[in-house]
């Protein structure tokens, strides 16, 4: 029962990793401006990010330890340092991406300005992590995710051609705008390949005290959890491809994909929209602001634990709480929420090699996991993730600044 | 015996791949656009997005599938885009046959806006049915005098 529960993780993580505003800006994004060309990245991305996932469970259930921690003890506080410090910059800059995605949501149904709801998300956000436990956390935004299904039916309700469908998953190498063609394709591999997502799912594993019995199940976990964000960015995707594209929609602004929903639902499709927004930006605020606090505190090898209570492990509450307060400054003083989401994920692609290289080298440590070390099939996956990652730290910005992706 | 070609060292990985990542941005910095008419039909061609948008949202409304604070929201989002657009159009040396025509859209595309948003505020149907069928032409329009142009 408690490995079946476990699913809950894999869907928190995935909901809050895979599913966040940068992601399902980028889906939206790409089947306005290209129908169903783009499909294939989510598809590349999600394969990757199941094996990513998967490895940093395997780390945590093998271990018992979550991957800053591990990375600390293995290469030294000094080599950690920098990489850190990047981490925790991607981190703030994500934070105020999802909190922004919060608000916004909220503006939409409130018609009061975005920036206004800053101040009351940040403390409902900090009240709620002070308040409840890990658990909690998995099995409330699990379940609130769900509302995010409503751009897989939408997306099914609206009949796509199957040939033009399953034609997406080929990757195109003749589109028209070639620089925004590949500036979408890198802001959705970079947008879903988030750092946090396996500091998140490592540091959980330890919190639910997974052992290495878990390791068969962390597998169904991972391709389960993040096969469902995969399916509803792939339904972002699909419905802008059937309701933006044809009007000629390409959503320049987070606005313009309020409309998606509203063909399929009529009446509910603009409330759907933003509930499924926010939902989405809930859980990965929470996430994220708990990452932090988990890299954070194992780096400093302070006390750490979402189900502790506050008192006992202060220093890790005063980092989300510090963390999500200068986040909410960001939206507070009406930084653009677009226009930090494609800042944020530029700093997630840069950060990304930083953290898979030293994770490549501690998941192929016999010493450390013995039996449930890499084999050539994850390692093989793992070298084109750290390839990826370079390319995406180069690339990112230039197209994103040339051909206006993301 | 060494030759002048086998004296030079071979090019080293990184060498190598500097001289790809010099490649790769010089490619794509050649892929933007270089003449006036070019630039000005990039700087306008969101303009194309934000009429459709607008009409969507003016049928959305009349169906009663956004509220009218959402038509206030992307009116004010559309505004800022156009005038933005119509700033830019306005200090192109693009030729005058296809800038004027695009300057002229651009005004007219801002007055419909401004438009929607009255009628939305007055609860006035048959005038938000009127806009979205304004909105519609121009983007006609519009579509028409890029494509040509492109």
């Amino acid at each position: 029962m408690k490995k079946a529960l476990a699913l809950t993780l894999g869907i928190v993580t995935s909901i809050g990793g895979f599913l966040d505003m940068g992601a399902l800006a980028t889906s939206a994004q790409a089947g306005a401006s290209y129908r169903f060309q783009l499909l294939w990245t989510i598809g590349l991305a999600t394969l990757l990010v199941i094996f990513l996932v998967e490895m940093s469970g395997r780390f945590a259930a093998a271990t018992r330890k979550a991957l800053p921690d591990a990375i600390r003890e293995h290469f030294g506080f000094t080599f950690w340092l920098v990489p850190f410090f990047v981490l925790s910059l991607s981190h703030l800059l994500v934070l105020g991406t999802e909190i922004g995605g919060i608000c916004f949501a909220l503006h939409l149904v409130s018609g009061l300005p975005t920036s206004f709801w800053a101040l009351p998300v940040g403390v409902l956000l900090v009240t709620f992590l002070w308040r409840s436990t890990f658990n909690t956390i998995e099995d409330s935004t699990s379940l609130l995710g769900l509302i995010t299904l409503a751009f897989v039916v939408a997306a099914v309700s609206h009949h796509p051609p199957m040939k033009d469908l399953l034609a997406g998953f080929v990757p195109t190498l003749t589109a028209e705008e070639p620089l925004k063609y590949w500036g979408i394709a890198v802001s959705i591999v970079g947008a879903v390949l988030s750092p946090y997502l396996f500091y998140f799912y490592s540091s959980g594993a330890v919190e639910d005290d997974w052992d290495s019995s878990f390791i068969g199940v962390n597998r169904g976990i991972a391709a389960l959890g993040m096969g469902f964000g995969s399916v509803v960015a792939m339904g972002a995707l699909v419905v802008a491809a059937m309701v933006l594209a044809p009007r000629g929609i390409a959503m320049d602004d987070y606005h313009q994909a309020a409309l998606m929903l509203t063909d399929a639902f009529p009446f509910w499709g603009f409330l759907l929209f933003a509930v499924g927004l926010g939902v989405a930006c809930l859980a990965a605020s929470l996430e994220v602001a708990l990452s932090m606090a988990y890299a954070t505190a194992q780096t400093f090898g302070w006390n750490w634990g979402e189900s502790l209570d506050p008192r006992e492990d202060a220093r890790f509450g005063a980092v989300y709480t510090g963390a999500i307060a200068l986040s909410s400054l960001i939206i507070l003083v009406g930084v653009d929420p677009l226009k930090l989401t494609l800042l944020a994920m530029a700093t997630e692609a840069a950060v990304l090699p930083f953290v898979a290289l030293p994770f490549l080298i501690l998941m192929n440590d016999r010493k450390l996991l013995k039996e449930h070390a890499n084999g050539w099939i994850s390692n093989t996956v793992a070298v084109i993730v750290l390839l990826l990652a370079l390319v995406l730290t180069v690339v990112s910005i230039p197209l994103a600044l040339l051909g206006g992706g993301g | 015996m060494r030759n002048a070609f086998s004296s030079s060292p071979a090019p080293s990985p990184v060498r190598r791949a500097r001289g790809g990542l010099i490649a790769l941005l010089l490619f794509l910095i050649a892929c933007q656009p270089s003449s006036p008419e070019e630039q000005l039909l990039k700087t306008v061609q969101p303009v194309g997005s934000w009429l459709a948008s607008l009409e969507m949202t003016g049928r959305k409304w009349s169906s009663n599938s956004v509220p009218a604070s959402f038509v206030e929201a992307m009116t004010a989002s559309a505004r800022e885009a156009i005038g933005k657009a119509a700033e830019e159009a306005a200090k192109s040396s693009a030729r005058p046959g296809l800038r004027d025509p695009l300057r002229a859209l651009l005004a007219e595309a801002e007055e419909a806006g401004r438009d929607l948003r009255r009628a939305v505020d007055q609860d006035d149907r048959a005038g938000v049915a009127r806009s979205v069928g304004r909105l519609s032409a121009l983007h006609a329009r519009f579509e028409a005098l890029t494509k040509g142009a492109a």
